[in-house]
């Protein structure tokens, strides 16, 4: 556990859509694990219960009044995190898939590494792996694509358990991709010469609900992502932007 | 009917049509720009048939062809128009449902603390 003064520089955010039957534990979990923290649920305009469900379970919640998508879900976290002045930012799903033991470990690495972003991978140490075949596949053909570009692997560039410093949030708060913002962002960053790191951390199967990734939408998300790091590429004339965006 | 009078009907009805929805503001003027743009030039076409005709002989194709290939590329030129308004728009309503859905938190949080 944190020491209290680091945790009151810590918000986890947590998207949500239609999570009724997942939100509570992952709220409790991730109190337990950080209780200083205040834990911010961005309910993506869901025709459940989760806005109640979270606010019981005690996190703030700040409902969107359209549905945005997982991109602007998690950049109005972003965008509210920053504004408040958080130092730090954690990213856990809604669907209770990750491990809230593994938090200090992402906040651990980002302060000890001074890196703007720390990736919680289940793929480094093959620690608790839980994926279907299709998303595999589509791992590991990002894994590749990634390399490419990147010049290091990223063992689970899909993953949304995800550590952000400030000068990360600053970014963030103002551009961030919409769709599926996973894979795009490694690119932005390596464009602005953030460093990242992967540290291992458990998943699980989703605690309830249906994955809403399909044969056809995995299809449709390798397309919208190739295309949306080939946009990123195309923006990359070899000059780096710094963290501000300026050269 | 000829293709000229086909080009004619159709740029006098782009024209007119954009005219009617500009006046009953189901159209922004900003937006209307490229549809009249469009019934103009698809009337002069059809007006002035020596236009189509050296159109025609420098595409090196027949007056028909020339007139789907001139059709085909203003229908793109709209398309893609459409397609950028559309994406600023998103773009914009994103940022705006943050910035609403920010306030209302703080708006909350603020009748809770008093």
């Amino acid at each position: 556990m944190q020491p209290e003064a680091m945790q009151s520089k810590v918000m986890v955010i947590v998207p949500a859509w239609n999570e009724e039957g997942a939100i509570g534990g992952v709220v409790r979990s991730v109190k337990d694990v950080l209780p200083e923290a205040p834990v911010l649920v961005i309910d993506d305009y869901s025709d459940d219960a989760t806005v109640q469900i979270a606010a019981a379970a005690g996190a703030q919640v700040l409902r969107l009044p359209v549905h945005l998508g997982l991109g602007g879900c998690v950049q109005t976290g972003y965008k509210f995190a920053f504004e408040q002045g958080f130092e730090y930012v954690i990213r856990v799903d809604g669907d209770g898939q990750h491990e809230a033991a593994d938090i200090p470990k992402i906040l651990e690495t980002l302060i000890s590494t001074r890196a703007e972003v720390v990736i919680g991978s289940r793929f480094l140490e093959s620690a608790g792996s839980h994926t279907s075949f299709t998303r595999s596949v589509g791992i590991v053909f990002f894994r590749v694509l990634l390399k490419l570009i990147l010049g290091r692997t990223i063992y689970d560039p899909t993953s949304g358990f995800v550590g952000v410093n400030r000068r990360a949030l600053q970014v963030f708060s103002r551009s961030f991709p919409l769709s599926y913002p996973e894979i795009e962002v490694l690119v932005v960053l390596q464009r602005r010469r953030f460093r990242f790191e992967e540290v291992s951390c458990r998943m699980h199967p989703r605690r309830s609900g249906r994955s809403s990734i399909t044969l056809v939408k995995s299809f449709r998300y390798m397309l919208h992502v190739m295309l949306g790091v080939f946009v990123n590429v195309l923006k990359f004339d070899g000059k780096p932007l710094n963290p501000e965006g300026d050269r | 009917m000829n293709y000229h009078s086909v080009f004619l009907v159709a740029g006098v009805a782009a024209i007119a049509g954009t005219l009617i929805a500009l006046r009953r503001a189901h159209i922004r003027a900003e937006y209307s720009v490229s549809w009249l743009a469009v019934g103009v030039l698809m009337s002069g076409l059809a007006l002035f048939p020596k236009l189509i005709e050296r159109l025609s002989n420098g595409l090196g194709m027949q007056p028909q062809s020339s007139l789907m290939v001139v059709g085909g590329v203003l229908i793109s030129i709209l398309v893609f128009e459409i397609s950028r308004v559309v994406s600023q728009l998103r773009d914009e309503n994103v940022l705006l449902a943050q910035r609403v859905a920010i306030l209302e938190y703080r708006i909350q949080q603020r009748a809770r603390d008093e």
